[in-house]
């Protein structure tokens, strides 16, 4: 399969101190990219810079648009537009991402507004059927966000993220705040749409076990490197850096008969490159 | 409960104000404050100006339904004021003269004014004999036989609109400067943030006068009123803006925003569309707290004799009069103006704690 | 002494809110037995956290409690903590005497502008009586017991020098210093890194080996559970809807829910060997089942599941 994503050598820092050091990895095309490390090895700041949310100081991200390859740190914020339907993304905190003073109706319809899609009918229709996708009831598009439990607040976050019509979707941790069974619908949710529509995903996770489940392939960063990077099963296998190991090595598993051993931290290699 | 999931967060915010029993007193408070000041031509017996000779620094009088021999009358009504000068003292006392009753009526003509200088008319809320022997001064007169409750009411005219007059000016440079801080950054914001910082260095007091004293005396009433506002909100605005930088700056990084830059939405879009409306309640609550200190402001210029002059009629100028100890001892109703001024601004700030409480719906509800 | 020493029954607690009331515990009832660690598990909203707090007295006036918490500490009096009175002198040596807690969030359980060993050696001054020196040297031993190298540098820094994994060490030494008979952790690594998780679970294990005193561990996490306990309880809406040994009650659970939540664990094969696909009762969850609207339609589809 066709790459649809591919960064090359991005780098980005806060005041002198780098969070993001010469990532490079590329992304097929209806594929899953887990991206895990440590909190602050920079996988927001990454994801973020892809996006141009945040703007890196070097290196290139080369998107495969439906008109062929683009620099997406090249365009003007005009040319960027068009480029906001296909790259969207679905943000950690089922409760901060979504505007308090809007009805679902007008969250799902903003995006379908913005870029001169349909008329008030249609784009009405397109709501119902987005909110049928994400199994949300048709009666929510009159609700504020405050009346819905995280789990679906977070459907509504997918439902916005969706309506575009989207290739790559980013998603950011989107699954950490929720509860384990909730957790499970909505990756059940991700991964049906995905098939259903051919997505491709970035996604950012903190849980090993989950991205096991859910990834094709896998990156790993710590202080901001990249360091292994390989299908998923490979590198749960057969870890290469002693990172990886200690990330498997802290997963906690359900069965009390598989002891948790973590690996201590003095022994591993993990200065700061 | 169910029924609360189909609330906007608007309702939400009211549920919460409305358990505010202190807040909804002073709103209460407020509303008749300001409707006595809107209608002040309707709601006092006199003008500011008109003076009774017969009552020169009268003390209140009793309102009353029993006459001296203890009979009820449906209709309240006020007796004569005696005047009687003490043989020891050489001051001029008052007595009531029980044998003349004035009742009070109510919608009778008067003194004729100009409503809101639109119309004639002569109707007032409550009098005394509309033929115009009888007087009633239930705030008691000043040293020129001025009634003081209808001076109070037309003061609260100009220093209740002063105060919501100067805090619209102050949000209009507030938000606009302090937006635009926080929105461009860079060389505008370290611009208005060294402004602010040296605006709020500065003692207001002595500036005030400095430039109260620039107003140039010829100036009629209206245009004074103008000049007041403008400098109380010259150096109101600083603490709104700095308020409304630091919103700006970190709702910019809210997840909401960003999803909404994300979908593609311009800069236009994303301030007036998704952070002005999540921070007008803070501003609002601002504003209502920035309201006293624009009341007390007028006052303390007014008091000073650098703010309004008469013959306007504000607060602040009823209580000049009152300056000097005399006055506390002998007619310490000319003292009134200031429990008004008290009163009100005891109601901004529930008012304001109330609205902050309400202001937003949600982070109370999610700490449960 | 055979009885346990924290026994809970039908505690029911309510809150009066200006929505109405809500109804946060619904008799609950379990043990907590001595020298042992007991999971309680279950999602967010199901009451966790009231039933710590309860057990501290530690909720807000707004609550009404009914039902019975009982302490039965080693050598002392049994303790029956719902009728205890707020000014009783037994108040102060329960809190941080004979139960002490662990919060989440270990930032917030630290003052920024105190030093490390100022901090902890505090703790050992509110509740004995001894010498500042003494409590230092105390506060000392207890940070190296819980796995800080060079103690006597440390002691002398301030919270902000610390990392998340160590700072929750910290505060985890604080609990410990009065030597309580319980240790009440409610999500104590939940704001944690996977690999600082891992460390702090296995310390908080073996502290308890060493200190045989009991701990009531609070996670949504089963993993978590089936790492660190000796005896779960799985709750729900506000209800127990099962307990007993975490051997038990993971190898073989008996409650739907249970069942449901180990099929939720990422990667957990079920019995029908689907991954992923949880049973999806509660799919379909009432609109408005939020943290704060939390109503009962969900819990009452769990019992009925249950019958
Ligand atoms: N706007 C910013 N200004 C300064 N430093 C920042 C900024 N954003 C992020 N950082 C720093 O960059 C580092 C990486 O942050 P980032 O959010 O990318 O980490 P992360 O891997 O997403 O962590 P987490 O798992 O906690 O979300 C952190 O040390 C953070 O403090
Ligand atoms: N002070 C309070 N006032 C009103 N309701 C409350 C209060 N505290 C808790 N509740 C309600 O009690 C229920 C249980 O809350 P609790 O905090 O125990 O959940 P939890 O299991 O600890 O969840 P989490 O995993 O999110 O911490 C919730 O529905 C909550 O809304
Ligand atoms: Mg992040
Ligand atoms: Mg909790």
């Amino acid at each position: 399969m066709s790459e649809i994503l591919t960064v090359t050598d991005l780098c980005k820092s806060f005041s002198d101190q780098p969070v993001v050091n010469s990532v490079s990895f590329g992304v097929r095309e209806s594929t899953t990219l887990g991206i895990v490390g440590e909190s602050g090895s920079g996988k927001t700041t990454l994801v973020r810079s892809i996006l141009r949310a945040i703007d890196p100081d070097s290196g290139t991200v080369r998107y495969n648009s439906r008109k062929g390859w683009q620099d997406l740190h090249s365009l003007s914020p005009k040319e960027l537009l068009p480029l906001r339907r296909e790259i969207q993304m679905i943000f950690q905190d089922p409760f901060a991402s979504l505007n308090p003073r809007m009805t679902v109706q007008a969250i799902l319809e903003e995006p379908l507004i913005i870029h001169g899609i349909g008329d008030k009918e249609s784009r009405k229709q397109r709501v119902a059927a987005m909110l049928e996708k994400v199994q949300l009831e048709p009666s929510s598009a009159s609700r504020f966000p405050h009346a819905f439990s995280g789990g679906q607040r977070q459907r509504i976050g997918i439902a916005r993220a969706l309506i575009l019509e989207p290739r790559l979707v980013i998603c950011d941790e989107s699954v950490s705040a929720l509860d384990v069974s909730v957790q499970a619908q909505i990756l059940d949710l991700l991964a049906s749409l995905q098939s259903e529509l051919g997505l491709t995903y970035l996604f950012v996770a903190h849980d090993l076990r989950v991205v096991r489940e859910f990834c094709d392939e896998v990156l790993v960063m710590y202080a901001g490197n990249v360091v292994e990077q390989g299908p998923v099963e490979e590198v749960f296998n057969n870890p290469q850096h002693d990172y990886t190991r200690l990330l498997l090595s802290a997963i906690p598993s359900p069965d009390p008969d598989e002891k948790l051993e973590p690996l201590a931290r003095d022994g591993l290699q993990l200065e700061k490159v | 409960m169910s029924e609360l999931r189909e609330l906007s967060p608007g309702r939400l915010a009211w549920l919460r104000f409305r358990r505010h029993r202190l807040a909804m007193i002073a709103a209460g408070v407020l509303v008749v404050l300001y409707l006595l000041a809107m209608f002040c031509e309707f709601m006092s017996p006199y003008t500011p100006q008109q003076r009774n000779a017969r009552a020169i620094n009268a003390p209140p009088m009793d309102i009353r339904f029993f006459d001296a021999e203890g009979q009820f009358h449906l209709r309240p009504f006020v007796y004569d004021l005696e005047l009687t000068i003490n043989p020891d003292t050489w001051m001029r006392e008052y007595e009531e003269n029980t044998s003349i009753a004035y009742p009070i009526r109510f919608f009778a003509r008067g003194e004729p004014y100009e409503f809101w200088g639109l119309f004639e008319a002569d109707r007032h809320l409550f009098s005394v004999d509309p033929d115009g022997s009888g007087y009633i001064h239930w705030f008691g007169t000043d040293s020129l036989g001025r009634d003081m409750y209808s001076r109070v009411l037309y003061g609260a005219r100009v220093s209740l609109s002063i105060g919501v007059v100067g805090v619209g000016l102050t949000l209009f440079l507030g938000v606009l400067l302090g937006g635009f801080a926080g929105y461009l950054g860079g060389m505008f914001d370290s611009a208005v943030q060294r402004m602010t910082e040296v605006l709020q260095s500065i003692p207001t007091l002595p500036l005030w006068m400095a430039l109260s004293a620039a107003l140039p005396a010829a100036w009629s009433p209206i245009t004074t009123y103008f000049g007041v506002t403008i400098i109380l909100s010259l150096f109101g605005w600083t603490t709104l803006a700095r308020q409304v930088r630091g919103r700006f700056l970190a709702m910019r990084e809210e997840d909401f925003v960003i999803a909404a830059r994300l979908i593609g939405a311009n800069d236009t879009r994303v301030i007036f569309r998704h952070m002005l409306p999540s921070f007008t309640s803070h501003i609002i609550t601002t504003a209502t707290l920035a309201v006293p200190a624009m009341i007390l402001g007028e006052t303390a210029l007014s008091f000073l004799g650098i703010g309004l002059r008469a013959p306007v009629v504000s607060w602040g100028v009823l209580l000049q009069q009152a300056q000097n100890y005399q006055v506390i001892v002998m007619t310490p109703w000319l003292l009134l103006p200031g429990a008004f001024i008290v009163i009100t601004v005891i109601a901004f700030n529930l008012l304001g704690d109330g609205l902050r409480d309400a202001a937003d719906p949600y982070s109370s509800l999610r700490e449960q | 002494m055979s009885e346990s020493l924290l026994s809970i029954k039908n505690l029911s607690v309510e809150f009066k809110t200006e929505l109405g009331k809500v109804n946060a515990l619904n008799e609950v009832s379990f043990d907590v037995p001595r020298n042992s660690i007991t999971a309680v598990v279950g999602e967010s909203g199901s009451g966790k956290s009231v039933t710590s707090n309860a057990i501290l007295r530690l909720l807000p006036d707004t609550a009404q409690i009914s039902g019975e918490i009982i302490l039965n500490p080693q050598g002392e009096d049994p303790l029956n903590i719902t009728s205890l009175d707020e000014r009783d002198p037994r108040m102060q040596n329960l809190r941080g005497g004979l139960v002490s807690m662990v919060f989440q969030e270990p930032m917030t359980a630290l003052s920024p502008v105190h030093r490390i060993g100022d901090q902890v050696a505090e703790a050992v001054l509110c509740h004995r009586d001894v010498s500042p020196e003494v409590a230092m040297a105390e506060a000392a031993t207890m940070l190296e017991q819980v796995g800080l190298t060079e103690v006597d540098k440390k002691i002398r820094m301030y919270p902000f020098e610390f990392s998340g994994g160590m700072r929750q060490r910290v505060v985890i030494a604080m609990a410990l210093i009065c030597h309580p008979q319980l240790l009440i952790c409610d999500e104590p690594t939940t704001a944690l890194d996977v690999t600082i998780q891992a460390e702090i679970l296995v310390l908080i294990k073996s502290l308890q080996r060493k200190l045989n005193n009991s701990v009531l561990f609070i996670t949504h996490d089963l993993g978590v559970v089936a790492q660190i306990a000796d005896r779960v309880v799985v709750m729900y809406d506000g209800q127990v809807m099962e307990s007993g040994s975490v051997r038990q009650v993971l190898k073989n659970p008996q409650h739907p829910y249970t069942r449901h939540l180990l099929a939720s664990i990422p990667g957990a094969v079920t019995d029908s060997g689907s991954q992923l696909h949880a049973a999806n009762w509660s799919d379909g969850a009432p609109i408005g089942a939020g943290t704060f609207l939390a109503d009962a339609e969900e819990g009452r589809q769990v019992r009925e599941f249950s019958q």
